[in-house]
C-alpha cells in the first residue's frame, strides 16, 4: 500500500511535495471488573496519513495544501487524490520548505521490549501484580481496571527525501479502588498514559490510590476564602498550555500571542520565582518525546522561557518559514528546571495551603489561561501541622495571576507530558466551599 | 444517497458470515463495522487549513464466552483477515457455562440521516467562501478583536451491525460550526465563541451576524469580568448549563456500566426521589437532528426514549448489553463505541431536561439577588458521589430580578447532585440543545452527544 501512495504521489504533476506519514498500532487489553474478567481486546491498526501540496493554477505565490488519511484494503486511491486534489486546491497558503535529509537525528528509541516482544504475557503480569496488590489492601476492593498495552511503530516518507522510523510504547491504565468500612462506600479513580510498562508501578500506585480511596471517607469540603495551593501530577501538563499556546509560531502569525521574543511573558515582575521553561523531545519517560516530529524535524531540548522572559517561539516548518525563524518542531514534553524549596517547605503556611492532587476534571483555557476545578482528592495543610483530606469545593483562578507569585519545589518528577518540580505552589487562588 | 453503496453490502456479507462461523463455536457472536469520511475547514484571517476526517475504518468481531467478551478488532477488513480472525478466536478462546446476550428479534434494515442543506452536495468552494465570509466580518466587529477563527467540521458516519437475528445499517452526517472571538486589551486576551452542532448539514453555518456580534460582546465582557465572590447563590442557568447539569452531573451517574462496577451511588436510589417533583430527565437518541442521535445502537438495539427522571424520581437507568445482562434490567439503546476499535461502555445520547411552565424573564426577576448563568462549558462526573463539577464561561449579576452590567468569569457550579436538583424551583418552557461537544468515559472513548434543557432556576455553590 505504502508503495502504491509513494508512486501514484510521486507521479501526479500536480503535486509539488508531499508527506506520508505510516502509523501501526497493536493494542492488547483486559478489562477487570471487580476481579471478574470483562473483556479481553486485541485492536490491529494500520492507516496512512498523508499532505500534500499542489500549486494553484496560475498563482505561483500560493500552495495549496490538504491532509487525508487512507487504512488498508483502500480501494480508490485515485479517487482519494483526486478529492484530495481539489481539496488543496480551494486556498493557497505562502509555500515552505520541508525538512530535507542531512539534519542529525537523535538516537531515540522508547519501544518497550516487554511489550513489543510479549504483549499478552506483560498484560497478564501487570494485572496479577494489580489484583495482588490490591489483595494487600485493607477494605480497598478493585472496581475496575482497564489496561492497554499499544505498541506503535511510525514511518514517515516525504517528498523532500526523509525516510524515518520510529517505535513507541504507550501503557495506558484506567482504575478505579473502593474503600469499603461500616457502611461508608468511597472511591479513587484515576487514568494514567505513561511510555511503556517499566514506566508503571502498580503495586506502589494501588498503595497510594487505596490511601486516597479511604481517605475520601473523612474528607471535608474546604472553607471558601483566598489562600496558596500546590498543583501537582499530571495536571501541570495542562496547567502550562498557555505558555503552549502563546510561545507557539502559528499563535504569533494568527495574531492571537501576547509574547515576544526577549520579552517577559507575564504581565508584570513575578514576586516568586521565575518561569524557565523548554519543550524537551528527548526526555525518556515523557510521552510526547519524539526522534522525528510530524514533518520530519529532529527531536531536541528547545528552550522556550527563560527567567521569564521568551527565548524564541516553538513552531513548525511552515509557521516558522513565514516569521523568518528557526523550525524548531512540534512542542514535545515541557521541562521545569528545579526550584530552590523542597517539596515539604511547599506547604508552610501562617494559615494553610491546599494540595490538590486531582480535580474531577481540569482544562484551563488556553488562550485567556482561566483554570478551575472542582477538588476530587486534596489535602489542606494547616499551621498547626495537621493535614486534613478534601473532597468537594472549587479552585479558581488564572494560570498568568498564579505565575505571578509562584514557587516551584526542587524535587523533579516525571508526569504525562511534563518533566519538572513535582509541585507548583501558587500563592493565591481562590476556594469555594463551605 | 439512500442505498448502501455495493462495497458496503459487500462488507455486510462478510461479517454475516464470519459472525455465522464464529456461532458454530460461540452461543454468541456479534459484528460492528464502522467508517467514516467527510472535510474539515479552519479560516482565520491569514491562514486556511483543510482537512479530510480519518476514516476510522474497520470493524470488530466480538464473542461472548460464558463469562467474558473477546473481541479482535482490525483495520483490515479483507475476506482473509476476517477468517484469520475467526479461527484466532475459535482457537484460543474457550466457551463456559453461563448466561448469553439475547441477540434480539429479528430486523433488518438501512438508515439514513436528514440533512436540511446535504453538505454532499454543495461544491466546498461554496462553503469555504460562506466561511472566509463570515471570517471576515466577525474579524471586523471590534478593534480588539485580535484573531476571529471559524471551524467548521461534517462528518459522514457509516455502521453495519450483525448478529444473527439483525443485519443493520445507518447513515449519520453531523456538522459542526464554531465562529471563535478572541479579543485582546494588550495585557490578557479572551475567548468566546458560537456556534452549534447537529446530525444535519451546512445549514449549521448560516450564523447571522446578530450572532456574531453577541459572540463578541461576550468576549468583550469577559476582559473586565471579575472574580466571583464564592458562595450559595440563586443561580438561572440557559440551556447550555442545563445541559451539562443533566449530561455530568446525573446522566452519567446513570450508566448501568458503572452499577456493575459498584460505582453509582444511584443504584441506591431506584424508584426513590433524587430531585424536585417538577424535573423530568430524559435521554433520547431517537430525536431528529440532534449531535447524539442514532437509528440502533452499536449492539443493535433500536433507538428508543428513556424517561431516567419523572417527576424527580428515579424511574429508569442506561444499559448495554452486558450490564443488562447481568443486572437483570431491560435494555435501552446506549452499548456505544467510539469506533470498531473501541470497547462497547453504556453511553448517553441527547441527555436533557424536561421543559417546565415558566420564561428566562420570569426567573430572573424572581431573584433578589444571583447568577444568570446562560452558558455551560464543561463538567465531570462523579457517579460514586454524586459531586458536581459544572462550568460556565461567565455569569452575570442578578440584582433585585435585573441583570447588572457586572460579570463574572471563569464560574464553576459545585455540590452534591440530589441537593442541586431538589433545589430546582422553575423550569423553562423552551428546550434547547448543544450539540458541539463529545463525551468521554472517564478521560477517553468519545462519542457525539447532545446536551439541553430548558432553563432552570436553582440555589447552587458558586466558585
Amino acid at each position: 500500500m505504502l508503495d502504491a501512495i509513494r508512486s501514484t504521489l510521486g507521479r501526479d504533476k500536480r503535486i509539488s511535495g508531499w508527506t506520508i506519514l505510516e502509523h501501526t498500532r497493536d493494542s492488547y487489553q483486559i478489562y477487570t471488573s471487580l476481579k471478574r474478567q470483562e473483556a479481553i481486546r486485541a485492536v490491529s491498526q494500520k492507516r496512512w496519513k498523508i499532505t500534500i501540496f499542489s500549486p494553484l493554477p496560475g498563482q505561483t505565490e500560493l500552495v495549496g495544501q490538504t491532509d487525508f488519511e487512507l487504512v488498508e484494503g483502500e480501494q480508490r486511491l485515485d479517487r482519494r487524490l483526486e478529492m484530495a486534489i481539489e481539496q488543496a486546491r480551494l486556498h493557497g497558503n505562502p509555500p515552505f520548505k520541508l525538512p530535507s535529509p542531512g539534519a542529525q537525528y537523535p538516537d531515540f528509541d522508547d519501544s518497550d521490549p516487554d511489550i513489543r516482544d510479549r504483549p499478552w504475557d506483560t498484560l497478564g503480569i501487570l494485572n496479577d501484580a494489580i489484583e495482588e496488590s490490591v489483595d494487600r489492601e485493607s477494605n480497598i476492593e478493585l472496581a475496575s481496571s482497564e489496561l492497554f498495552l499499544d505498541e506503535l511503530r511510525h514511518r514517515l516518507l516525504t517528498s523532500s527525501g526523509l525516510d524515518l522510523h520510529l517505535e513507541k510504547s504507550h501503557v495506558t491504565w484506567d482504575v478505579c479502588l473502593l474503600y469499603n468500612k461500616a457502611g461508608s462506600e468511597t472511591e479513587f479513580w484515576e487514568m494514567k498514559t505513561r511510555p511503556g510498562a517499566r514506566y508503571l508501578d502498580v503495586k506502589s500506585d494501588i498503595s497510594r490510590f487505596a490511601g486516597y480511596a479511604r481517605d475520601a471517607a473523612p474528607a471535608i469540603v474546604p472553607r471558601s476564602g483566598n489562600c496558596p495551593v500546590v498543583l501537582t501530577g499530571d495536571h501541570l501538563f495542562v496547567l502550562l498550555q498557555y505558555f503552549l499556546h502563546h510561545s507557539s509560531a502559528s499563535a504569533k502569525y494568527n495574531n492571537s500571542s501576547l509574547f515576544s521574543p526577549g520579552k517577559p511573558v507575564l504581565p508584570d515582575t513575578p514576586r516568586g520565582d521565575p518561569l524557565t521553561l523548554f519543550s524537551n523531545a528527548l526526555h525518556p519517560g515523557g510521552i510526547f518525546s519524539y526522534r522525528f516530529d510530524g514533518e520530519g524535524s529532529p527531536g531536541d531540548r528547545i528552550p522556550i522561557i527563560e527567567n521569564g522572559n521568551l527565548s524564541g517561539f516553538w513552531g513548525t516548518s511552515q509557521y516558522s518559514e513565514y516569521l523568518n525563524l528557526p523550525t524548531t518542531g512540534s512542542f514535545a514534553n515541557f521541562e521545569i528546571p528545579a526550584g530552590k524549596v523542597s517539596w515539604d517547605d511547599l506547604f508552610k503556611s501562617d494559615d494553610r495551603v491546599i494540595l490538590v492532587l486531582q480535580f474531577s476534571t481540569f482544562d484551563p483555557q488556553p488562550v485567556a489561561g482561566n483554570y478551575l476545578g472542582e477538588i476530587r482528592v486534596g489535602y489542606e495543610f494547616r499551621k498547626d501541622g495537621s493535614v486534613v483530606p478534601l473532597r468537594g469545593g472549587s479552585v479558581t483562578g488564572n494560570v498568568v495571576d498564579g505565575m505571578l507569585d509562584c514557587r516551584f519545589c526542587s524535587e523533579l518528577d516525571t508526569f504525562y507530558g511534563y518533566h519538572g518540580p513535582r509541585g507548583i505552589r501558587f500563592e493565591r487562588a481562590q476556594i469555594a466551599g463551605d | 444517497m439512500t442505498v448502501i453503496p455495493d462495497y458496503l453490502e459487500q462488507i455486510q456479507r462478510d461479517l454475516e458470515a464470519s459472525v455465522e462461523e464464529l456461532e458454530k463455536t460461540f452461543p454468541f457472536a456479534q459484528a460492528l463495522f464502522t467508517e467514516q469520511d467527510g472535510i474539515s475547514m479552519y479560516v482565520s484571517g491569514k491562514d486556511i487549513g483543510i482537512a479530510s476526517q480519518p476514516p476510522r475504518r474497520g470493524a470488530v468481531l466480538s464473542v461472548y464466552n460464558g463469562g467474558t467478551y473477546a473481541e479482535l478488532a482490525t483495520s483490515d477488513i479483507s475476506p482473509s483477515n476476517l477468517k484469520i480472525l475467526v479461527d484466532r478466536l475459535k482457537d484460543r478462546i474457550k466457551v463456559e457455562r453461563g448466561s448469553f446476550p439475547d441477540p434480539g428479534n429479528k430486523w433488518s434494515g438501512q438508515f439514513f440521516s436528514h440533512c436540511g442543506e446535504d453538505p454532499r452536495s454543495m461544491a466546498n468552494r461554496d462553503k469555504l467562501d460562506h466561511l472566509q465570509s463570515m471570517q471576515e466580518r466577525l474579524s471586523k466587529m471590534s478593534p480588539r478583536i485580535v484573531s476571529a477563527p471559524v471551524r467548521y467540521g461534517e462528518r459522514v458516519d457509516r455502521r453495519i451491525y450483525v448478529n444473527r437475528n439483525k443485519q443493520l445499517f445507518q447513515e449519520l452526517i453531523n456538522t459542526v460550526c464554531v465562529p471563535v472571538a478572541i479579543v485582546s486589551d494588550g495585557k490578557s486576551s479572551k475567548v468566546y465563541h458560537a456556534g452549534n452542532g447537529i446530525q444535519g448539514g451546512f445549514e449549521i453555518a448560516r450564523i447571522s451576524d446578530a450572532e456574531l456580534a453577541i459572540t463578541v460582546e461576550n468576549a468583550e465582557r469577559l476582559l473586565t469580568a471579575k472574580n466571583v465572590e464564592p458562595g450559595i447563590y440563586d443561580v438561572v442557568g440557559g440551556p447550555a448549563l442545563a445541559g451539562v447539569i443533566a449530561h455530568e452531573a446525573f446522566g452519567h451517574g446513570v450508566e448501568s456500566d458503572m452499577f456493575l462496577k459498584k460505582r453509582a451511588m444511584a443504584a441506591r436510589f431506584i424508584d426513590k426521589s433524587v430531585a424536585s417533583d417538577i424535573v423530568n430527565l430524559i435521554d433520547n437518541p431517537a430525536l431528529t437532528g440532534q449531535s447524539g442521535s442514532y437509528f440502533f445502537d452499536d449492539e443493535g438495539y433500536p433507538a428508543t426514549e428513556t424517561r431516567i427522571l419523572e417527576n424527580g424520581v428515579l424511574r429508569r437507568v442506561l444499559t448495554d448489553q452486558l450490564s443488562a445482562m447481568r443486572l437483570g434490567i431491560p435494555r435501552t439503546a446506549n452499548g456505544r463505541r467510539e469506533s470498531y476499535a473501541n470497547k462497547v461502555y453504556t453511553r448517553m445520547s441527547n441527555s436533557y431536561f424536561g421543559p417546565g411552565a415558566q420564561t428566562v424573564e420570569e426567573m430572573i426577576s424572581s431573584v433578589e439577588y444571583g447568577l444568570y448563568m446562560p452558558d455551560g462549558s464543561n463538567g465531570m462526573e462523579d457517579p460514586k458521589s454524586w459531586g458536581i463539577q459544572v462550568e460556565s464561561p461567565y455569569a452575570v449579576e442578578i440584582r433585585r430580578g435585573k441583570l447588572t452590567n457586572i460579570v463574572y468569569s471563569p464560574v464553576v457550579i459545585t455540590g452534591f447532585v440530589p441537593e442541586l436538583l431538589n433545589s430546582i424551583t422553575m423550569i423553562g418552557k423552551t428546550v434547547g440543545f448543544m450539540g458541539l461537544g463529545t463525551c468521554q468515559k472517564g478521560h477517553k472513548e468519545q462519542v457525539k452527544v447532545a446536551i439541553g434543557g430548558p432553563a432552570l432556576k436553582m440555589k447552587a455553590r458558586v466558585g
